[in-house]
């Protein structure tokens, strides 16, 4: 059997890879295993998982057929084309430019679409805050819907105390 | 520091201390992170990866924990130095045939380390040996809090901490443990272990050689998403998975020794006896018999070679090591010819010296 990366070589390496219970089996070549870091026994090489992003990334409907493919981050010039080509994105504004379609892609990748993790210490404080102030307001609604008045107005008054404390945060923030 | 002076030793995370490390070799996290005004490595301008690599030099400087390493200029090192820095774990395959600028620092202690223009501006990676992810963790988000406050990095309130790849993007955070797992193997119930794992959100990978055998035994078990979930809670699942793989590993071992105990015995022996007489070695079959022996010594049936003895050969008797060692080229032939010898002579010396179990 052909290397299934490059085709040319005989495989000689079988490559398997458990991902969430999916098992998948790459039979490769020497040459290929090398460059993607086999060589050794303890690589901690992979296959650019990037590479298989595209398969599970929309090309684009019909209607917008012609529009998908050519929407370009203005941060760096990536076009949606090349990051489906490739799976990697150009740079930090990308993750803007193609927001619709990232949606999906990261849901799938990671089942959610949500940071909840660590943020940068020099912003920590004005995020926790925001973070704290989602929660409460996503409570409210809940009061609100199950028509527990008494309830939702005490998180309408802790919210509005947040708001006014943020305001004063970042205030004090442009006036430095 | 100088790239060679690490020829001859081995680094910490290899010195067979720390929780569980019979089982486990290591324990590693790392992060990804970017400049926020710099386009991601693979479309920044050569002037660009100057500058973050500039911009990391100033921020390590100002940074106490880091003032004490080598910063590497990946790119001006040969293709035999970089090897080397790959068989040790520091350097990806990416880094290794890259021609931009990029740079690896390490301390002195190998323990931390970071990429910079890897794939992302850095990748900061912190190993230690042992189950040890939670105190891993600990140290790499002290450092990663004293660099921010040096460093401006990408960073969106909804999806976190930005990558080049979406599949690091939120924590950009991967704790992975490198585990030996022969009993399980032997016993086969290593496939079922496998599937288990997966269905948790962690992915599993051995190290092939030729055929079907996993390399030396050894797995790592890592996070497989890095968003919507906190590092707390990574650490603490890859942390509880992996300790219900040392039980199974260890309830194989037990099964083992009641019904087949005279044919393990007699594996782990001849391993035992290969590595003492050998002429010639493969990195392959050295790797196998490192695995017998290694259980062996954690079984307490070899009593007069350390795990860390063990733990070193794997990464010293390696083709980029040995010839940085002979410094010369070589061809595999003479490789493991060379292997061989340096094998011998490290099994032999400690036998004589030290009857204990214990390295001198």
């Amino acid at each position: 059997m052909l290397c299934q990366r490059c085709g040319k070589n005989e495989a000689t390496i079988q490559l398997t890879k458990i991902v969430k219970g999916k098992k998948t089996v790459l039979k490769i070549c020497m040459e290929c295993a090398k460059k993607a870091g086999y060589e050794n026994s303890l690589s901690t090489g992979t296959f650019p998982v990037s590479s298989f992003l595209g398969s599970i990334m929309p090309e684009g409907s019909s209607s917008d057929a012609s529009e998908l493919p050519k929407l370009k981050c203005s941060g760096c010039g990536l076009t949606y084309s090349e990051f489906r080509k490739n799976g990697q994105l150009g740079c930090a504004l990308c993750y803007q430019t193609f927001f619709d379609h990232l949606k999906d892609l990261l849901r799938r990748i990671h089942g959610s679409n949500d940071h909840v993790g660590k943020v940068p210490r020099s912003s920590r404080d004005k995020f926790i805050a925001r973070r704290k102030l989602n929660k409460l307001q996503q409570q409210m609604k809940i009061a609100v819907k199950s028509e527990d008045f008494e309830q939702a107005a005490a998180l309408r008054d802790k919210i509005q105390r947040l708001q006014h404390l943020e305001k004063k945060i970042s205030g004090e923030e442009t006036a430095k | 520091m100088k790239l060679d002076d690490l020829t001859h030793r081995s680094a910490v995370w290899l010195d067979g201390s720390g929780p569980e490390s019979g089982i486990v070799l290591s324990s590693r996290v790392r992060l990804a992170r970017n400049v926020s005004d710099v386009p991601f490595t693979s479309r920044s301008s050569e002037g660009e990866q100057q500058s973050v690599l500039e911009q990391f030099r100033q921020a390590s400087l100002e940074a106490g924990i880091l003032r004490r390493g080598t910063m590497l200029q990946i790119d001006h090192l040969s293709m035999l130095d970089r090897a080397f820095l790959q068989e040790r774990h520091l350097i990806s395959p990416q880094l290794m045939n890259t021609d931009l600028s990029s740079g690896l620092y390490l301390d002195e202690r190998e323990m931390v380390s970071m990429m910079v223009n890897e794939e992302d501006h850095f990748r900061l990676q912190v190993m230690q040996s042992g189950l040890r992810i939670q105190s891993t963790w600990e140290i790499i988000d002290r450092i990663d809090d004293q660099l921010s406050d040096h460093l401006k990095f990408a960073f969106s309130e909804q999806y976190g901490y930005l990558t080049a790849c979406p599949t690091n993007v939120g924590t950009g955070m991967r704790a992975s443990v490198l585990i030996h797992l022969p009993a399980l193997v032997l016993t086969k119930d290593i496939d079922q272990v496998i599937k288990g794992i997966g269905q948790v959100g962690l992915a599993v990978r051995g190290f092939y050689g030729e055929g079907t055998d996993v390399l030396g035994n050894l797995f790592q078990v890592s996070n497989q998403a890095t968003l919507g979930r906190t590092e707390e809670d990574i650490v603490d699942n890859v942390e509880r998975f992996t300790n219900q793989i040392i039980d199974f590993e260890r309830q194989a071992r037990v099964t083992l020794l009641s019904e087949a105990r005279h044919q393990i015995e007699d594996k782990i022996w001849r391993a035992y006896g290969l590595l003492q007489n050998a002429r010639v070695l493969s990195s392959q079959e050295l790797m196998s018999l490192i695995s017998a022996v290694r259980l062996g010594v954690s079984m307490e049936i070899v009593k007069t070679v350390s795990i860390a003895t063990l733990n070193s050969l794997m990464i010293l008797m390696q083709p980029a090591h040995l010839q940085k060692l002979f410094r010369r080229k070589m061809d595999a032939d003479e490789r493991d010819i060379r292997r061989a010898e340096m094998v011998r002579e490290k099994i032999k010396t400690l036998a004589l010296t030290d009857g204990s179990g214990r390295t001198s």
